[in-house]
Order: C-alpha cells, then sequence, then structure tokens
C-alpha cells in the first residue's frame, strides 16, 4: 500500500506561502505541488534529501507592503 | 486625498474569493460596476502597491467587474482588470478606506491569503484528498493528506 503523503501550505500574514511537500520520491512532489501553485507567484524552489524520501519546498514572493 | 492600492496577486479563482469574504465577514456583491472610493485620484500616492504601478489605469479608478462591501466603511474594494487582463482587488485605504485595510490587510494580502487557502482547499478535495486548517504564528498552515497524492 502507498504510504500517506503530505503537502504542508503555510499561508503566512504578509503574503508569502511556503509550501513543502512529504514522503515523496523523486519528480512526483512537483507534480502533487503542481495544482495548488497556480496563481502563486513563485521566486524560489529547492529540494533536500529527507528520510523517506524527498522534501520539495517552495516560497512565493511577498506581497508588497503598504507604505503610506 | 486619494490612496488606491492593489494586491500584487491576482484573483485566480473567484468562487474561493467569494467564500474568502464569507469566512471574514465581506459581502461580496457580483456585477456591480462601481466601488466607492475618494472619487478623484490627485496624484499622491506612489507606493509599490499603487494601483496604477500594477496595471490599472488612474482613469479607471472607481470602475469595476465585481465589488466587495466592507461592513460598516462608506467606501469598497473594487475588482478590477490591469493591462495583463488579470483580476486584482482594488481599494482606496486612505481615511474611510482605513476600515477596509484594517480588516483585509495592506495590499489585501489577508484577503488574499484566504482565497489561495480556499482555492488549495476545495482543488485538494476534488482530487480526493484530507484537508485541515491549522493556526501558526503569523499565518494559517493547510496540511493536505493523501496515500494517492
Amino acid at each position: 500500500m502507498n504510504k500517506e503523503k503530505a503537502i504542508i501550505m503555510d499561508f503566512m500574514d504578509d503574503g508569502t506561502v511556503v509550501m513543502e511537500g512529504e514522503n515523496f520520491v523523486g519528480d512526483a512532489c512537483d507534480k502533487a505541488m503542481a495544482p495548488y501553485k497556480k496563481g502563486l507567484n513563485e521566486s524560489k524552489h529547492e529540494r533536500k534529501a529527507k528520510t523517506g524520501g524527498l522534501m520539495s519546498s517552495i516560497r512565493t514572493s511577498a506581497t508588497v507592503k503598504k507604505k503610506a | 486625498m486619494s490612496h488606491v492600492c492593489a494586491g500584487a496577486q491576482h484573483v485566480h479563482d473567484l468562487d474561493a474569493l467569494k467564500l474568502a469574504c464569507k469566512e471574514m465577514g465581506l459581502e461580496f456583491v457580483a456585477n456591480q460596476k462601481t466601488f466607492k472610493w475618494w472619487g478623484r485620484w490627485v496624484n499622491d500616492y506612489d507606493a509599490k502597491d499603487a494601483a496604477y504601478k500594477l496595471g490599472i489605469k488612474p482613469g479607471d479608478y472607481g470602475k469595476c467587474e465585481h465589488a466587495i462591501k466592507v461592513p460598516g466603511c462608506d467606501y469598497e474594494i473594487g475588482l478590477m482588470r490591469n493591462d495583463k487582463g488579470q483580476l486584482l482587488v482594488v481599494y482606496d485605504f486612505y481615511g474611510e478606506g482605513q476600515k477596509i485595510q484594517n480588516v483585509v490587510g495592506p495590499a489585501a494580502g489577508l484577503l488574499l491569503k484566504r482565497m489561495g487557502l480556499i482555492a488549495a482547499e476545495r482543488q485538494a478535495v476534488k482530487l480526493g484528498h484530507k484537508t485541515v486548517r491549522m493556526k501558526i504564528n503569523g499565518g494559517i498552515r493547510l496540511k493536505i493528506t493523501g496515500r494517492t497524492l
């Protein structure tokens, strides 16, 4: 049976979104994340080896700050 | 004085935005073609989130495709297309408009954050996965789980 996998998305108040995948192997993480990246302005993408597979993470660009 | 700003992130899922409005106590008014603001652009706001810097013509300020009402505020939020055809959340945050900003955050960041969260949740459910929301320091975490992710 397939191991349960997870995508974690942190929607921060400053407008950034940090996205991480857990327990994926190879390109599966990027494929799994793809449907959730729509509309996000990806600014950084990195992969790290992790027990049980790869961890892929993305960070989106921040919303511009208000200047009164 | 007017300070018309726009969210940097465009609206990619109108249904998710409607649900985000509901969660945040705002009223989405479909097809309302004008929104209330100071009413006259006096070229006095030019920060990075100024609507005109994100492709909205100042001459079009106050016109919109849909509007959002904030309870207790005379000004409104407008959804306007920029020069790339993207739908942006636009409002005047000066004076009365500060009441809008108090709810949706600078450059509508809190509203757009909620829209993104709901859009991701809906996508996950559509794909047959489980979702759970958690409050974290400075934001909201969405965990999507499934064996077929």
